[in-house]
């Protein structure tokens, strides 16, 4: 009901203030002379890589254009140190600093147009359910390392900054689709205009493959999203946006080995958010936004088992002497399906405030405030039918001191509180030094916690079985049992990580290069590992020390050619009690771009990435790290101008160098081979 | 000590034989009552408005404000500030009243030829184009593909800019509109070879709705927008050489104390005192160097229009 009266109140809410405040008009009163608005505010503005406190990737949009990538995640791969791998076709996993958190990665913090879309349940990102089309993207800034003290808690090993495109900077239809291999059938329709003094954009699309050959993992993914802006003066405006999904993808091991982890099934899902920001520029550098946003999303996934998996176990358990590992197989050599659901819903809602403001020539602060409730709903996870909750309280400071032409000094802070963990503080300072113009050294420190998920916190996850007879020996029967599989002990607590980096970037306009390195050095401790006590939980175990470096080189030879490099280092520290950590980084990474225009209006380009053996933390056995991969997307594209309409024709080919395994060394096999797909779009 | 004493004593004596010059210039004039028309709802004209009163004050001139409207046959001088004070000027005032425009697009200048009063000047909105070409030239030398945008208003002068272009080894592209829906399109088009784009006032290429697309699309290509307004740098344009209401007060008051002394109808005058601004935010997130803007403006000001 309430949430009837909330639906109610937005529907009268925006007509209302379309009557009340007209569309800016136009004079021939000497325009652009008199108040103009302020478009280019400093939320709006991407972080400058060489005065950034933080190591900066920007993905713009040419790369993102160019890079052939369906999968919004693989855009990650220009970033060094990033690695991108494909637990199953529909799950593809991101991780800056190794594969330290698994599946989940829940190190990453990743936001959409300012909001965080961290998994309160899982941590990380889901990123196959992300729902926007890569062409809704105006451009990716990743942070690359902690920075809790300005975007918040869980930006812990790096943050990802998705920024979608403006309205204001589109205008009418758009169609795209995109066939391929794997069964990909990929398309979405765009509109942007203006109406009743509303400037909006809205896509609807789809994206579908039939995954990796060797996994269940077709998908088919239907999604909407909009997005719209009132100017309610020149210093105000007033912003929605709204984002729909639908998802249906097969999930499941096929049991190569004959005995299935889960088999292969479907698994349902659907969500929708929306968030509406207020705000007021008088400048660049002062303004203050206010926003409130609401998330929501269900996963209908029922999973069969083979019980009998479990029913080893237990066995085990009761004599390792009498009943080796093994044991269960031969007692019960059929399988023993068993069908759990694995449901839940998640909802989260939040208000920020926050205000940037210059002080002078050489002072300039970013302050907020925001509270947020997550909750989620399992009664599988979580054995109750109680939803489980976490409520966030944080503010945060940054003040950014340019004393001297050549000295700034960057410092912030964060105080956060959690109900699911204790207080803490997350400070960060950087100094940087300019000595001559386009040249920047940077020195930093920076402090962040992983609050614990609600899955680590309150797990409890059992299934009860039914009473089973072996047909071998019908004097062994197991009788109803209650299998616990996880089960949270009061859960552990933030993990940590201490951050010291040094950097220096430059830019060349004479000779059109520009890049940056850094060293860095950091300390994670309390890392979350499992141990099984009677059910596994989760306590705080590891402390790991991950040092390294980075090179990113951008060069415009001439026009129509841009060549981009980045290469990272990496060497990871650890004691292996809850986790293979010192195995889950690559040595080293190199990525490579190639954009050239040719002849006859022809567009190539070239996107390359080796990552060095590496180990997924959560990939099962064998412990040992899977070969190194190299990936090649190779795309050809032609425009065609009709007029004021434009299409566009690319062939694109990945994974060009061939198969590899993305994710498991064994079962299940997730390997990655070459794939070839047509994209088509038209602008009218 | 003694040194300090003499150069007080003949900074003394410079001072006495300045302000005697002045004053029997002031007296040796006509004295006139100025009236000064504002556009409704102009606010950069209200502010010019308030520092020629301020100035004209200081030089012993009468002033009346009065809104634009009613009869105006009365006034010595009526200085009309913004394009609506001018065309309400011109429609209502009779030949034997002195009109001095500031402000005054070129557009609405030209559409008002025949019927206006007595011409004691015209102080034009918009800055000389030659002037934004400098200021390429000088801050963004590497980026010599520059874009241009011209509605209307512009097409007539567009020979004239793309010589001055030429001169400065610029190359000039050039996207022509008639509407504001066309803008956004047209710098799509343009971003894709340009490096820099111009923007010369154009009542229909630059107006609160078209300056969103235009900024929005131009940054987001990574190509700087140079801009002839402070409102324009304020809305995010990378730099902008502009007149401050304080500076077109200034060349105003010097045109009416001019006029006073019987110097007779002056010439149309582009605004002639100006200010360099650079938006640092936008500037530094496009990862461009660009000198102090007290530097470019002290260039600019050396550099033939």
């Amino acid at each position: 009901m309430a949430r009837g009266i909330r639906r109610l109140g937005l529907a009268f809410f925006l007509p209302t203030l379309s009557a009340f405040a007209a569309p800016l008009a136009s004079s021939d009163e000497a325009d652009g002379f008199g108040d103009l608005p302020v478009v280019l505010t400093a939320s709006r503005l991407r972080q400058a890589v060489a005065e950034a406190p933080s190591a900066v990737t920007v993905i713009d949009r040419e790369m993102i254009e160019k890079s052939g990538v369906r999968q919004i995640a693989d855009l990650m791969r220009f970033v060094p140190g990033a690695i991108v791998g494909y637990n199953d076709g529909n799950r593809p996993v991101v991780t800056l600093r190794g594969g330290m958190s698994g599946v989940y990665a829940s190190g990453l913090q990743v936001l959409i147009d300012g909001v965080s879309v961290y998994s309160p349940l899982w941590g990380g990102m889901q990123w196959e359910e992300l729902p926007i089309a890569v062409s809704d993207i105006e451009r990716i800034e990743v942070i690359r390392g902690p920075n809790a003290a300005i975007f918040g808690p869980n930006s812990f090993l790096g943050v990802i900054n998705i920024i979608t495109r403006e309205p204001a900077a589109d205008g009418g239809f758009r169609v795209e689709a995109r066939m391929g291999g794997d069964g990909i059938a990929d398309g979405a329709g765009r509109y942007a205009g203006v109406a009743g003094g509303w400037r909006y954009r809205a896509t609807l699309g789809q994206r579908g493959s039939d995954g990796f050959e060797t996994r269940p993992d077709t998908q088919r993914y239907l999604f909407g999203n909009a997005r719209a802006e009132y100017r309610i003066d020149h210093t105000d405006a007033l912003q929605l946006t709204a984002r729909w999904a639908n998802n249906r993808k097969d999930l499941g091991d096929y049991a190569e080995t004959g005995v299935s982890n889960q088999y292969p099934h479907t698994a349902f899902g659907h969500s929708a958010d929306f968030q509406v920001r207020w705000t007021r520029a008088q400048s660049a550098d002062d303004e203050v936004w206010v926003q409130y946003y609401h998330q929501q999303s269900a996963t209908q996934d029922r999973v069969t088992i083979d019980a009998r998996l479990q029913i080893d176990r237990v066995l085990n358990g009761i004599s390792p002497v009498l009943f080796p590992t093994g044991s269960a197989f031969i007692l019960f050599p059929s399988a023993l399906p068993y069908t759990v659901d694995l449901d839940y819903a998640v909802v989260r809602d939040g208000i920020e405030l926050q205000q940037t403001r210059r002080w002078g020539a050489s002072l300039r602060s970013v302050w907020g405030l925001e509270t947020r409730r997550d909750a989620v709903d399992s009664t599988r996870l979580f054995g109750t039918r109680d939803e489980r909750t976490a409520f966030l309280t944080r503010g945060f400071s940054n003040v950014e001191w340019k004393w001297s032409d050549r000295w700034t000094l960057h410092g912030a802070a964060m105080i956060e509180r959690n109900t699911n963990a204790k207080a803490a503080w997350s400070p960060k300072v950087a100094l940087t030094y300019e000595p001559f113009i386009g040249h920047v050294f940077r020195v930093g420190s920076s402090r962040a916690q992983r609050t614990p998920t609600l899955f680590e916190k309150y797990v409890n996850y059992y299934f009860d079985t039914p009473s089973y007879v072996s047909p071998v020996n019908p004097l062994v029967a197991i009788p109803p049992a209650r299998l616990q599989i996880q089960m949270s002990r009061g859960g552990p607590n933030s993990e940590s990580i201490l951050s010291h980096e040094i950097g220096y970037a430059f830019s060349l306009p004479n000779s059109r290069l520009s890049g940056d390195m850094r060293w860095f050095s950091d300390r994670l401790g309390g890392l979350v590992g499992q141990i099984n006590n009677g059910g596994v939980t989760f306590i705080n175990m590891d402390d790991v020390y991950v040092r390294g470096g980075d090179l990113t080189l951008n060069w415009l030879p001439r026009a129509g050619t841009r060549l981009r490099m980045a290469f990272s280092k990496t060497k990871i520290y650890a004691n292996d009690q809850g986790g293979t950590y010192s195995i889950s980084a690559p040595d080293n990474t190199v990525s490579l771009f190639l954009g050239q225009s040719l002849a006859y209006g022809l567009e190539f380009s070239a996107n390359y990435q080796r990552v060095g053996a590496m180990f997924w933390t959560d990939a099962g056995s064998p412990k040992r790290p899977i070969a190194p991969i190299e990936h090649l997307n190779l795309r050809l594209a032609k425009a065609y101008h009709f007029g004021a309409n434009r299409a566009e024709a690319a062939l694109v080919v990945q994974e060009a160098l061939g198969n590899h395994h993305a994710y498991y060394l064994s079962t299940p096999k997730t390997i990655a081979s070459r794939l070839a797909s047509v994209q088509l779009s038209l602008d009218f | 000590m003694r040194g300090l004493f003499l150069k007080l004593r003949f900074f003394c004596w410079l001072l006495l034989a300045v302000a005697g010059c002045r004053v029997s210039v002031a007296l040796g004039a006509e004295p006139i009552t100025v009236r000064l028309l504002v556009s409704e709802g102009n606010v950069f004209a209200a502010r010019t408005a308030t520092q020629l009163e301020t100035l004209l004050h200081n030089n012993d001139i009468d002033v009346v404000a009065e809104p634009a409207t009613g009869s105006q046959k009365s006034r010595r001088l009526v200085v009309a500030i913004g394009a609506g004070a001018w065309r309400k000027a011109v429609d209502t005032l009779g030949p034997d009243v002195a009109l001095l425009g500031v402000m005054v697009p070129q557009q609405t200048l030209e559409q008002s030829v025949g019927r206006r009063a007595r011409l004691a000047g015209v102080i034009l909105a918009e800055p000389p184009p030659s002037r934004l070409l400098n200021l390429i030239q000088l801050a963004l030398p590497y980026r010599r593909q520059v874009g241009l945008i011209a509605g209307p208003q512009l097409t007539s002068q567009l020979g004239r800019i793309e010589g001055a272009a030429a001169e400065r080894g610029l190359h000039l592209g050039i996207e022509k509109v008639t509407q504001e829906a066309e803008v956004g399109p047209a710098v799509e088009r343009l971003v894709q070879a340009g490096t820099a784009l111009l923007a010369l006032p154009d009542g229909t290429v630059h107006t609160a709705n078209t300056v969103q697309p235009l900024l929005l699309i131009s940054y987001r290509n990574g190509v700087p927008v140079v801009a002839y307004s402070e409102a324009y740098l304020r809305a995010g344009a990378a730099l902008a050489t502009y007149s401050t209401p304080e500076q077109l007060a200034r060349q105003s008051a010097e045109m009416v104390i001019a006029y006073r002394e019987g110097k007779g109808a002056l010439p149309i005058q582009s605004p002639r005192y100006f200010s360099v601004g650079v938006n640092q935010a936008v500037v530094r997130s496009l990862d461009l160097s660009l000198p102090s803007p007290e530097d470019i403006g002290n260039r600019l000001r050396q550099m033939k229009e």
